[in-house]
């Protein structure tokens, strides 16, 4: 199956004005059998202060653990690999990712003589995980499925060659207003949502972090951009179809949500001959705005396979 | 050769303002003329202050409360955008039923009647005396508490008049934010010029608060959105007391 993979992030119109920097990440990673895409969105309250940090490290640990798991059952069948993510991957990423943190802790320079003074030795009680808080959600794609896993807001979104499309997003009622599980959270292995399904007629699996989401009104109009982005990286390429995106997502981030924004992509061209996107493709001038890129950061951003 | 685009459907995202409006016979004369000039200037001060926020959508609805209690502006299912309302003047006359105000309010917070991807709402609540109900009260307050959109609404008061004619203690149950001193956001105004400023204040600092809060875990403080400390009310002289 030959495949296209993305994954980009821009930083957010109201976090430009008010100077925080672009708390979000992705990345991807494509193996022999399997692609990995992840996208972290780490939380903006003030004390969640290192919280960029936090969610690069999430999609490391996500990349790391999976490609772990998919190695280890190479050579079985992946109903074993979704057992896996659904039984370990949570307490596997949450271990992994505290262990980066408190590197990262432990390695952050003391930034006042009264930090200093105060300074104790650092162990898993005196690591301030919540300043790293972050969501997580990670996908894998292997020959036959689609396996996934989430902590925290963001969506899911697998469209398929007919048409049709499955969400997944959280339903807890409780969480409005910008409250969100996380992976710094007590318990965050045991709240995750893990799922899989078949690769069988797959056009494209998103993982997006809440600030696209947030752009539009309803899952349809969502739905529609991220049907007109598999065909546009069918059309354009991926490296055309990233920078269109960053830069309309910009745009985006300043007409809707205002928030960071993130997406991370396995895209499957359309198989018959002939058969075209079900969303046109409008050609218009786009204009040069600012842009973070995380795709620096991550092992590669694009890639194909046969 | 043109650059494709993604198809344009973005909206703005949507923050809901109520106002809580006491119109009860002890408000009359200065007071309910003095509120109606202050609602009526807060709304193009929201509107000035959120035009630096473009991905913001303000929308406005006032609850009024006396013997009973009803919507002013908008309704249980219609919110117009901040720039459409208008402030049409009320009058006062009969008790002080807030409780039946916040059940309205409770209706309208319903998770099923707000935007899921909302901006904490804003719930100013004006008012010069004892709730005639106070066991109501304390219920519906229980209700605003453990209601999702309650506890992360941006709640906040404005006392009317002299301090010995309303409860302090019950209108701040109804607070739920502090300024950044860590003081509950409960405003007494004496006077015309401190509720016209204080009216005005906590519209554009509730409405900017609550559009730059930012995502927050669940295990966090309940403390969601922090003010600014109220900046003083012009001084004004002692005759000008309610």
């Amino acid at each position: 199956m030959k495949i296209n993979v993305i994954d980009c992030s821009v930083i957010g119109a109201s976090h430009v004005r008010s100077g925080l920097p672009c708390q979000d990440s992705s990345s991807s990673y494509t193996g022999e059998t399997y692609t990995i895409i992840a996208v972290a969105d780490g939380h903006g309250d003030p004390s969640h202060d290192l919280s960029e940090i936090g969610a690069r490290l999430a999609v490391h640990s996500a990349t790391d653990i999976l490609k772990k798991l998919a190695d280890d059952v190479a050579s079985q069948k992946d109903v074993l690999l979704s057992r896996m993510v659904r039984d370990d991957f949570p307490r596997l990423v949450v271990r992994r990712w505290r262990e980066m943190v408190k590197d990262d802790f432990c390695n952050r320079p003391v930034s006042s003589e009264e930090e200093a003074a105060t300074a104790v030795a650092i162990d898993e009680e005196t690591v301030p995980y919540s300043r790293y808080g972050t969501t997580l959600i990670a996908a894998i794609v292997t020959e036959t499925n689609v396996i996934y896993a989430q902590v925290g807001d963001g969506d899911i979104v697998l469209l398929r060659e007919d048409g049709s499309n499955e969400i997944f997003s959280p339903n807890d009622q409780n969480l409005v207003g910008g409250a969100t599980l996380s992976l710094s959270g007590h318990e965050a292995a045991r709240r995750f949502s893990c799922g899989n399904s078949s690769v069988s007629g797959l056009r494209g699996l998103f993982l997006s972090t809440d600030g696209l989401r947030n752009c539009y009104e309803d899952d349809q109009a969502f739905i529609r951009l991220l049907s007109a982005i598999a065909g546009m990286v069918e059309k354009e390429g991926v490296e055309s179809s990233i920078n269109i995106i960053r830069e309309q997502f910009v745009q985006f981030s300043q007409n809707g949500s205002g928030d960071d924004i993130t997406l991370a992509a396995v895209i499957v061209p359309l198989r018959a001959e002939g058969k075209t996107s079900a969303t046109k493709i409008e050609d218009v001038n786009a204009e040069n705005t600012m842009i973070t890129d995380s795709t620096e950061e991550t092992p590669h951003d694009t890639n194909r396979r046969n | 050769m043109s650059t494709p685009e993604l198809p344009n459907e973005v909206v703005k995202r949507d923050l809901h303002f109520f106002m809580l409006v006491d119109c009860s016979g002890s408000m009359g004369g200065a007071k309910i003329a003095s509120l109606n000039h202050a609602v009526a200037e807060a709304l193009p001060a929201i509107r000035d202050a959120v035009q630096g926020h473009p991905e913001v959508c303000v929308k406005f609805r006032a609850i009024k409360f006396s013997n009973t209690a009803s919507w002013h502006i908008g309704s249980l299912t219609s919110a117009d955008p901040i720039d459409n309302a208008y402030w049409n003047d009320l009058t006062a006359s009969g008790g002080t039923e807030t409780n039946q105000a916040i059940s309205i309010l409770l209706d309208a917070l319903d998770v099923e009647m707000m935007p899921r991807r909302g901006y904490p709402p804003v719930c100013l609540l004006l008012s010069d005396g004892f709730c005639t109900n106070p066991d109501g009260y304390v219920a519906a307050i229980e209700k605003l508490n453990n209601l999702p959109w309650g506890k992360k609404a941006v709640r906040l008061a404005v006392a009317i008049g002299d301090e010995s004619e309303y409860d302090e203690q019950e209108l701040l149950r109804f607070v739920n934010v502090k300024d950044e001193s860590g003081n509950p956001v409960f405003l007494k105004a004496h006077n015309s010029q401190e509720l016209v400023h204080y009216i005005k204040w906590a519209s554009v600092a509730a409405s900017i608060g609550a559009s730059v809060s930012k995502s927050k875990s669940t295990g966090g403080s309940s403390q969601h959105v922090i003010l600014p400390s109220p900046t003083a009310a012009p001084i004004s002289s002692q005759a000008d007391v309610f």
